[in-house]
């Protein structure tokens, strides 16, 4: 497990070194990021003017965005199709390391570049958090974290299958936007609209910590919405485990 | 100018000829359309289920721009994006050179010289998607407000193409500087009007950049007060952007040394 950890963290360090000497790149991305968030949070304090509490929660979902971004698509398809795999199964690692460690590293960055974002939306929005919510939201973030990575490991693998995993991740990253909270909170929605988006998977990978953290969440909520997340996260993991094993086993080199 | 568009329309067949070869990435495109097109709706759909306007948009006024975007965006990305977006690295590696030899203007060669006839599904899609707006709307638009909402469009095409051109044509001067990410962010803030973004934002979006021109400014022609001065003014400002994209080209190519020796 030791060897694992340290493997993980060499892979973080190289990729986040690699990412610094490619900093201006990186900080258009976090742009383009960041833009779906910001949307929201202009054109719901336009069409709700006043409420406080929607402003708050889209400047933290503009944090959670940024803390849970995932490029599988790039890293781990564009590898696939340029025939990096066929490496990658020889080392002595698990394939998954090389990926974790990128996407980790890109998290990162997308923190540090995307904090000035973050603290000018408050500043004009004028947000109000309370501590005790955000440090409850805290795990649920680390959560959605694993889970949007599972769900993007998952999508992007279909790249042994298609080469159009990056359509396939796009369709995926579509439905995290219009059910994940981005197009609208999910807990200013009606019934049953609201329930079904809770119950389903993209609202534990963005708007549940947001909702948490913002206060919009209370008591047994919480509690539930930790128990779908915990559930999609367990799902999520044996989804990807399944499809590597049946794709992994269909993979042929590519080169020669 | 009519041998470029026999030019442009001898590349268009091949394109299409070439995307019509696989029917399943076909079929998988009109699909990923159809479920980008019903989300932007749906979001749009969200807002209004708590507010009746938005910015003073009535949802199907909303709703018709949000096609008139749509259909923009279709456009950007079945003639120009194809082209532009490889610029940046053609430049880097030098297969920017062989388009400097051929018989074509260059600018036309970067910008438009292959396209994806596919995502011309969006533009289709946006006509059906203002058509319902403007059926929601209480107002039936006269003909006079659908010409000068397509002469509008035909204006926004033209501003789409200078800007992006404008935006690509930075390659020549910071090779390391990609802003293809940062203009299809901006390129989001067209999806709603105008009129929703605070006064120092509108103010930019209406006098810098050209978010505006692009969905705003025609769709309301069309659903909200026919203006035939917008004509004028967007298409001057149309003809200005294309003056300025080539002007900025020209400066670029100047500089352009090649990758290679």
């Amino acid at each position: 497990m030791s060897r694992i950890l340290h493997l993980l963290w060499l892979s973080i360090w190289r990729s986040s070194l690699q990412w610094w000497s490619r900093r201006s790149f990186l900080i258009t991305i976090v742009i383009g990021r960041a833009v779906t968030p910001l949307l929201g949070l202009i054109v719901w304090s336009a069409a709700l003017p006043g409420d406080s509490a929607v402003a708050t929660y889209y400047v933290v979902l503009l944090a959670v965005q940024l803390m849970t971004v995932s490029f599988e698509h790039h890293t781990l398809s564009n590898g696939i199709y340029a025939g990096n795999l066929g490496g990658e199964l020889l080392a002595p690692k698990p394939v998954v390391i090389g990926y974790l460690g990128e996407n980790l590293a890109l998290r990162l960055w997308h923190l540090v570049f995307g904090m000035p974002l973050i603290v000018l939306a408050a500043a004009l929005v004028g947000i109000s958090v309370e501590w005790p919510a955000v440090a409850m939201a805290i795990p649920a973030i680390l959560v959605a974290a694993a889970l949007r990575f599972v769900f993007t490991y998952a999508l992007a693998l279909s790249a042994l299958w298609t080469e159009r995993a990056h359509g396939v991740v796009g369709f995926g990253e579509t439905l995290i936007f219009l059910l994940g909270g981005t197009a609208a909170p999910l807990g200013i929605l009606s019934e049953p609209l609201r329930s079904i988006g809770q119950a389903l998977p993209f609202w534990s990978m963005l708007g549940m910590p947001a909702e948490v953290a913002a206060g919009t969440l209370h008591g047994s909520a919480i509690v539930a919405a930790y128990f779908v997340q915990l559930g999609w996260l367990a799902a999520g993991t044996a989804l990807v485990v399944g499809v590597w094993r049946v794709g992994v086993r269909r993979f042929t080199a590519l080169g020669g | 100018m009519l041998r470029l568009l026999r030019l442009f329309g001898a590349l268009f067949s091949m394109s299409l000829r070439r995307q019509l070869a696989f029917r399943a990435d076909l079929v998988f495109e009109l699909l990923l359309t159809v479920v980008a097109l019903v989300s932007s709706v749906a979001a749009l759909g969200m807002v209004y289920s708590r507010t009746s306007t938005l910015g003073g948009w009535h949802a199907g006024q909303a709703v018709a721009l949000l096609g008139t975007f749509q259909i923009v965006s279709g456009l950007r990305a079945a003639f120009v994006e194809p082209n532009i977006q490889w610029l940046d690295e053609q430049v880097r590696d030098g297969r920017f050179d062989p388009m400097l030899v051929q018989p074509a203007p260059t600018i036309f060669l970067a910008s438009l010289s292959s396209c994806s006839p596919l995502a011309l599904a969006e533009v289709i899609l946006g006509f059906g998607v203002v058509f319902v707006g403007v059926r929601q709307s209480a107002e039936t638009p006269s003909v006079m407000a659908i010409v000068i909402w397509l002469v509008l469009l035909l204006a926004a095409t033209a501003i789409m193409w200078a800007s992006r051109v404008l935006v690509a044509a930075v390659v020549f001067w910071a090779l390391a500087l990609t802003l293809d990410v940062v203009y299809d962010s901006i390129w989001q803030f067209a999806r709603y009007p105008v009129d929703v973004y605070r006064r120092p934002l509108r103010l930019a979006m209406t006098y810098v950049l050209p978010i505006a021109v692009l969905s705003s400014i025609p769709a309301s022609t069309l659903v909200r007060n026919a203006n035939a001065l917008a004509i004028p003014v967007v298409g001057g400002i149309a003809v200005a952007a294309c003056v300025l994209a080539q002007q900025v080209w020209r400066l670029g190519l100047r500089r352009y040394t090649s990758a290679t020796s």
